[in-house]
């Protein structure tokens, strides 16, 4: 009883814990070093203001960054960025997963996404998640 | 409250078990349509990138090994192009970057959207022929399959299945030579 007790306590630690991983791609071609405007658009799911967080990181390295619901913004930018906030509950919400595209602000395509999945107990604040996986997206030094 | 503790110790450990991830697989990736409406007589090389290897632990996904050999295998059953070989000389070069594979973490429902970036280039003069993002999504019911994995990796194969079809019917649709 007692092993089988062991066992089970390996087990949920095993679940709870997991690793962090980012993963980060760029389409063929893509040219991500021009890039100076961008528009944020929210996910329709997202109740949080995820999209202010990405305007505020981009703002802060120097773009000229804009958010809205809309699928297009109202003046032309260089490239769109979409995402996809997942969340999760362990005594607290917080934010498991967080994937980004960056996309032709012209055609739409995608040229870079990435992705950073963070696990209850390697949590990290949603700003810095912004933070990562922009700077992994647009190859920023870290 | 002991027995509380190892019910919720047992319910972490049957996830644990039960919920393996396996990729996607090709044969279920690729499409058995109908033979496309218009066979080129060029030949074409695949160039997958933006995929992912399968963790057990995390949500299958779709590897660009796997994904060029669904490619490849709806080239050939539709006869899109008279031949798909492994590596160059050929007349096309068909690039295909997987930048969106997103699915739920968990739930009963499974919505699997899967964007493909597509980009069709003539090796002779390096220009491009034909360029599309096509975004393909599949929900998977509940009752589908036991485990939530099960259901992601058949919601992706579906994904992956249509976002192909769509690709060879546009191609089909520039009659190339």
């Amino acid at each position: 009883m007692q092993r089988l007790r062991l066992w089970l306590i390996v087990a949920a630690l095993g679940i709870l814990a997991g690793c962090a991983t980012q993963n980060v791609s760029h389409a063929p071609g893509a040219d991500l070093g021009t890039m100076k405007t961008f528009y944020v658009q929210k996910f329709p799911a997202d109740q949080r203001g995820i999209e202010l967080l990405f305007v505020k990181q981009l703002n802060a390295w120097g773009y000229m960054a804009t958010a809205g619901t809309a699928d297009k913004p109202t003046a032309p930018v260089d490239a769109i960025i979409t995402y996809q906030d997942r969340w999760a509950w362990d005594i607290t919400m917080y934010m498991i997963r967080l994937n980004i595209q960056v996309r032709d602000g012209k055609s739409g395509d995608i040229m870079a996404s990435a992705e950073s999945m963070r696990p209850s107990l390697e949590r990290l604040d949603p700003p810095e998640m912004v933070k990562e996986v922009l700077q992994a997206a647009l190859k920023r030094p870290k | 409250m002991s027995n509380r503790v190892s019910l919720l110790l047992l319910c972490c450990a049957c996830a644990l078990v039960s919920g393996c991830a396996t990729p996607s697989r090709p044969e279920a990736m690729a499409t058995t349509a109908a033979a496309a409406a218009h066979k080129s007589a060029g030949t074409v090389i695949l160039e997958v990138s933006g995929g992912r290897q399968t963790s057990s632990t995390y949500v299958p996904q779709i590897s660009n090994e796997d994904f060029t050999t669904a490619l490849r295998r709806s080239i050939e059953q539709g006869g899109a192009f008279a031949r798909v070989p492994a590596a160059l000389p050929a007349d096309y070069r068909l690039l295909a970057y997987i930048g969106r594979l997103d699915s739920p973490m968990m739930g009963m429902t499974v919505r699997v959207e899967l964007e493909v970036g597509y980009q069709l280039i003539e090796t002779a003069t390096n220009r491009k022929v034909w360029a599309r993002g096509i975004h393909t999504q599949y929900t998977v019911p509940s009752d589908k399959a036991y485990a939530f994995v099960d259901r992601v990796r058949i919601g992706n194969e579906a994904a992956a299945r249509m976002n192909i079809e769509q690709m060879l019917n546009e191609v089909s649709a520039l009659k190339l030579p």
